[in-house]
């Protein structure tokens, strides 16, 4: 061990902002792989799976679209809600990035490292909600499996998405990243609705491309869009709160 | 009045201006210590930051390392502000007081996690943990580290930052699990002698001692007094406290109340007290002796040791307790304020041993010394004179005050 100061070639840099967003990226997936997060994950499955099951019991006939509805409406959001807290810590996002920010990565680049971890992991395990919700109220009445939990699949992502988007964002506000209690409580309240306010919300999107009512009229790829756009800005959003 | 310096003296490599800070270790984020319009400049040596968690040392702690910026005041470490500049906060080595070590699969992954952050090239884990006995714990999962063996992890890795400008820990000799102490202490040594600024902030008066060059006594958020590591602390009287015990040809049944006896005689000892520790005999046994000059009451104990054939193990300046150094921290306010002294700008300062190792500043002097109890006579401040004007960024040594 030596401690006399190493020629200025040598000196510690710091991580790139590609690194300082792989380090974060690294740290939110480890969060996201806890025994808490497993836990929560099979509950929600097994939230999904009973839904299904209990569509298809009182009546066949759109089963499976009754049975998304009801995984879209509160499984998804509030599951994507534990995640948020789990990737954060269930800290503010600055603070939450601070354990690699401190040897040198900026906090920003931590932090956008955290909020797509979260966004990907939103986005397959709503993926594989949907697909569970489809394939537990399964019937002959229903449509082919394979078509129909491809296209749930692909919706289910890009709401489990924008939800981490959403929740990535809330995180930077309040203490304790509170704020991202904010975002869920608007989504369960106004989230229902067509109007302008709905559709800065992903329940509106997500209820528009499984064949309901869009939101100000959009249609369905308008609403993917949406979606896509809350899942990539809003972490960016999110990152850029927390700068040095 | 500022005496000119050389323009080779480099600034000082931890600067507070104005410092308003407050950390949130109590529960629900509620604020535990506060730091008060702290003015502090350190230059490259250990400095021990003596006070209790409320007095303000975990908010001095977090504001230094970045963790937190302050609300109103300046931080600067070589002119960057280490809450804003993530280059610098690479060249910072922190032990904070709660670990926060990166989630990792393992330990291993975590120090190389904190090693790619830093943007070192790639190097093994084993670098870091193995030369102070942490090697066991590298295939541990973080979560599963008790809080002493994480902060083991994280001292090692703030030990080992490459070209540390500043190194801030919080408590370094408690809470960790290390039996290599001795090691950190030389460690530390080490990296003063560097170049780097140690800043170690504690509220055990001994840990102080053992480790600072300087002490500072940090009270309510503001430095009151600042000595060097062999000066007594404020509440602390001079003495000594020497652990020893019966030569292996003693005569005597009871030498060690002999040595007392011999002392109790000797007119440079004031007072001498033992307690013999519980066995068969001969028995060691600690003994504390006081006096006005402690290297006169060195000499007489190892006079009245030979006398008494007594061996002499170790001897060690006696350290008061926390709660006698804040007692005395507030009557030393108390007496200030009603003196009128609270906006005294700077204390006198003695020469820091910290100002001979090679990169250390200067020491500096106040333009008027005031007398005030606890600190050194004005006699010792070195030849340097400073003024109330003088500018933040001018090098110096520690210098304490609101």
């Amino acid at each position: 061990m030596t401690s006399q100061h190493r020629p200025e070639a040598t000196l510690p840099r710091g991580a790139s902002a590609f690194a300082g967003i792989s380090l974060g990226a690294a740290m939110g997936a480890r969060r996201l792989m806890g025994r808490g997060v497993v836990l929560t994950a099979s509950l929600a499955l097994a939230l999904a799976l009973a839904g299904g099951i209990i569509e298809r019991r009182v009546t066949t006939a759109a089963a499976v679209d009754r049975s998304l509805a009801a995984t879209f409406r509160i499984v998804v959001p509030l599951f994507c809600f534990a995640l948020a807290a789990r990737a954060c810590d269930r800290s503010k996002l600055r603070d939450a990035a601070w354990p690699v920010a401190r040897y040198g990565a900026s906090r920003r680049d931590v932090a956008l490292g955290i909020g797509v971890a979260l966004v990907i992991a939103s986005a397959v395990s709503s993926a594989l909600l949907a697909i569970v919700a489809v394939a537990s109220a399964q019937s002959a009445a229903a449509p082919p499996f394979a078509r129909d939990a491809f296209t749930s699949g692909w919706i289910g992502a890009l709401a489990g998405a924008a939800y981490g988007g959403w929740f990535a964002f809330g995180a930077t506000f309040l203490e304790r990243g509170r704020g991202r209690v904010v975002p869920l409580v608007l989504d369960f309240l106004f989230g229902s609705g067509a109007g302008l306010f709905a559709a800065l919300l992903p329940r509106a999107h997500g209820r528009n491309l499984l064949g309901g009512e869009g939101p100000l009229g959009l249609s369905q790829p308008q609403s993917s869009v949406a979606l896509l756009l809350m899942a990539m800005l809003l972490p960016v959003f999110a990152a850029l709160r927390c700068r040095e | 009045m500022t005496m000119p310096r050389s323009p080779m003296m480099p600034p000082p490599r931890l600067l507070l201006e104005g410092v308003h800070a407050r950390d949130a270790a109590a529960p629900r984020g509620a604020s535990r210590g506060s730091l008060a319009s702290l003015n502090l400049a350190l230059g490259a040596g250990v400095f021990a930051i003596l006070g209790a968690p409320e007095d303000g040392t975990l908010a001095l702690s977090e504001v230094i390392s970045g963790a937190r910026a302050p609300l109103h005041g300046r931080v600067l470490i070589e002119g960057q502000s280490p809450a804003r500049s993530p280059l610098l906060r690479a060249r910072i080595g922190a032990l904070a007081a709660e670990p926060t070590l990166p989630d990792a699969r393992t330990v291993e992954a975590c120090v190389a996690l904190s090693r790619k952050a830093r943007g070192e090239p790639l190097a093994r884990a084993s670098d870091v943990l193995d030369p102070f006995g942490l090697g066991h714990l590298a295939r541990r999962e973080p979560r599963s580290l008790s809080f002493a063996e994480a902060r083991a992890v994280e001292l090692a890795l703030a030990l080992t930052t490459p070209s540390p400008l500043l190194v801030s820990l919080h408590e370094p000799l408690s809470d960790v699990a290390l039996n290599l102490l001795g090691l950190v202490r030389e460690r530390i040594r080490e990296l003063a002698l560097g170049g780097a600024c140690v800043v170690v902030t504690t509220s055990s008066p001994a840990d102080a001692r053992a480790l600072g060059d300087r002490v500072l006594v940090l009270h309510k958020g503001i430095v009151l007094g600042e000595a060097d590591a062999a000066e007594p602390l404020p509440g602390g009287e001079p003495a000594l406290v020497a652990w020893v015990r019966p030569a292996d040809d003693a005569s005597e049944r009871s030498p060690v109340r002999v040595l007392a006896r011999l002392l109790a005689d000797r007119p440079e000892v004031r007072a001498v007290a033992w307690s013999e520790v519980a066995g068969p005999h001969p028995q060691a046994a600690e003994l504390r002796l006081s006096g006005e000059d402690l290297d006169a009451c060195a000499l007489a104990l190892t006079d009245a040791a030979v006398e008494a054939g007594v061996v002499i193990e170790a001897v060690a300046p006696a350290s008061p307790g926390i709660v006698q150094v804040r007692a005395a921290a507030e009557a030393l306010l108390t007496f200030r304020r009603a003196a009128g002294l609270a906006q005294r700008p700077r204390g006198a300062l003695p020469a820091a041993r910290s100002a001979r190792v090679p990169g250390a500043l200067a020491p500096v002097a106040p333009e008027a010394v005031q007398a005030v109890p606890s600190e050194a006579p004005p006699a010792e401040a070195p030849p340097v004179t400073t003024d109330v004007a003088e500018k933040p960024g001018d090098p110096g040594e520690p210098r304490g005050g609101s």
